[in-house]
């Protein structure tokens, strides 16, 4: 590997980004090149979530470059139905929680709340949890969480009590609306999901 | 056609047959790695199919321009694989 010491055995920061930012840049060539090949994107996925967790891609000056990654790891997860693969994926998604940009940050949380109601139950109990530890680590939850010191604890209870191996129509009708309005966002019910819920509200 | 035409001609054809008589000894003295089969041997000696080995004797062609992305594509994809050995190894 290159040195990026530079005079007097001091670490040049700048070299040690440049070095970040190429390996980067082969990463993202590795997985364009081999895109929906699971041989080697799911390991690729487990790689990018095991540098994300030791804080290796931390730096400010590289979260452009995974920008890239996420975008790359969404394109791979989108209709697939190998739960290794979308678990790698939400592995990704969880390190990108904790990212100092604020951007990454909501686009990782957006990507697991969609996860959070995938069809696969292991799917769903993976994404909660991810997310859930992700929230509960975060430092500054206040530009991802609008609500409050309020919301943040609601949306721990409701990622921690929820059963998320329960039926996903159920969950959906449940919690859906609820959960995205916490992170400040709007969605809507599928129509079986909007049916489910006046089925729970008549039941009610 | 002068005598010193004639003279370099002459010249020309002894350092040609020279060429000729020494090209078989710089054969000998560079053996081809590809046909020899001591070198053969040699290679197939090493023990290939030891991942720490392999992932040692890759590691200095990792700055490599050319070689850096198939090397790391391996290493990433042998740290998905299913051999534990390959695995710790990469």
């Amino acid at each position: 590997m290159s040195k990026v010491k530079g005079p007097g055995d001091s670490i040049d920061k700048a070299a040690g980004i440049a070095q970040k930012r190429n390996f980067l840049k082969k990463l993202v060539k590795i997985h364009t090149a081999n895109l929906k090949t699971d041989r080697v994107t799911v390991p690729l996925m487990k790689t990018i979530e095991m540098l994300l967790t030791a804080d290796y891609l931390s730096e400010a000056e590289i979260q452009e470059d995974i920008h890239e990654i996420h975008s790359l790891a969404v394109s791979e997860c989108n209709k697939s139905k190998n739960i290794t693969k979308l678990i790698a994926g939400i592995g990704v998604f969880a390190g990108l929680v904790n990212s100092v940009d604020a951007e990454l940050c909501k686009k990782g949380i957006k990507t697991l709340l969609f996860l959070l109601y995938h069809n696969f139950p292991k799917v769903r109990s993976m994404a909660a949890e991810k997310l859930y530890t992700g929230v509960l680590t975060m430092e500054e939850y206040e530009a991802v969480i609008p609500g409050g010191e309020d919301a943040y604890e609601a949306v721990q209870a409701l990622l921690s009590e929820t059963d998320w191996s329960h039926d996903a129509k159920t969950l959906a009708a449940q919690t859906k609306v609820e959960m995205y309005g916490f992170f400040g966002y709007e969605t809507q019910l599928k129509p079986a999901e909007e049916v489910k819920r006046k089925e729970l509200e008549a039941k009610k | 056609m002068d005598e010193s035409q004639i003279a370099s001609g002459d010249a020309k054809l002894q350092n040609a047959e020279i060429a000729e008589q020494e090209s078989p000894q710089q054969d000998q003295e560079s053996p081809n790695l590809l046909t020899d089969s001591a070198a053969n041997d040699g290679i197939a000696y090493l023990p290939w199919r030891s991942a720490q080995f392999v992932f040692n004797s890759i590691k200095p062609f990792f700055d490599s321009e050319v070689y850096s992305i198939p090397i790391l594509k391996g290493l990433i994809t042998s740290s998905g694989g299913l051999t534990e050995s390959t695995l710790k190894a990469s």
